[in-house]
């Protein structure tokens, strides 16, 4: 699978997150980094959407909306000759949004000082999705990466690796057949540890079919009653 | 999952958090930790589902 991440921060110079997210993508194959600058070839930029099955807008949230850097690049780029005349080039491709934040998550909720969720602020690039028929996946929202703490952080950084590459990004399934093949290329890498961290791949994948089996279980209890 | 797997997997991801060659690989162990008490947690709330649902009305 390709990710594009498209990059539209205004500051990447001085951002305090994106330099952590570049180096987490680095080693992750098919995935495509494309911080924004001034000056794009349309062309190009529709080259790279068309190529990608996962294209992410990485953003940090100005006035509860993207930057203009962001926007330009939007208004500029997608259009018809990017979707084509039946305006379907993209559907089926997916698309994500992470979104870094300078104020607690808490703070975007009803009655709380931003009054509004952050799945509420990003709903016009959820009916983009919607309008080009791509597959909108949950938005990966960053909140304060200031005050994470270090285990935060690494917590974040596979979260981030997920969100890239896993199919199903967010769904406990997928995110252990993640971690198996992570697990099996860190055995190919550490030989000497292969015995634990095979040991630690086989148990996620054991647990992971005996939690199918409940459910299968459950569901079939369930159209019997 | 066995409490005896969980026990041995916290041991050994401690373990190799300690020796880990970088930051990546720190994260990645810490992630399978998380997961593997996850799963743990979800086993059990649906293995008790599972029984709750058998015995549905015939204790007692």
């Amino acid at each position: 699978m390709q990710t594009l991440v498209v990059v539209g921060h205004p500051h990447l110079a001085t951002s305090a997150s994106q330099p952590f997210f570049r180096a987490a993508a680095a080693p992750l194959p098919g995935v495509v980094w494309h911080p924004l600058g001034d000056h794009y070839a349309a062309a190009g930029e529709r080259q790279a959407l068309w190529a990608a099955q996962r294209v992410i807008l990485q953003f940090p949230l100005y006035w509860y909306s993207m930057p203009a850097l962001l926007k330009a690049w939007l208004d500029t780029v997608w259009n018809q000759q990017l979707l084509g005349p039946a305006g379907d080039r993209l559907a089926g491709t997916e698309l994500g949004l992470v979104v870094t934040t300078g104020r607690a998550q808490r703070e975007f909720q009803p009655g709380a000082s931003q009054e509004y969720t952050l799945a509420e602020l990003l709903r016009p690039l959820q009916a983009l999705a919607r309008a080009t028929g791509m597959t909108y996946l949950p938005p990966l929202t960053v909140s304060q990466f200031a005050y994470l703490d270090d285990q935060q952080r690494q917590q974040l950084l596979i979260q981030y690796q997920q969100y890239l590459t896993a199919p199903q990004p967010g769904h406990l399934a997928s995110q252990t057949t993640w971690l198996a093949a992570q697990l099996d290329q860190a055995a190919t890498q550490q030989p000497d540890l292969a015995p634990q961290l095979r040991g630690l791949q086989a148990l996620l994948i054991d647990n992971q079919t005996a939690l199918t089996d409940l459910q299968d279980n459950l569901k079939l209890m369930g159209e019997e009653s | 999952m066995d409490p005896a797997d969980l026990a041995w997997a916290q041991e050994t991801i401690a373990h190799l958090i300690q020796t880990a060659p970088d930051y990546q690989h720190q994260a990645l162990y810490r992630a399978v930790l998380a997961a593997l008490k996850e799963q743990n947690r979800r086993l059990l709330n649906q293995a008790g589902e599972l029984d709750g649902r058998a015995w549905g009305g015939k204790r007692g």
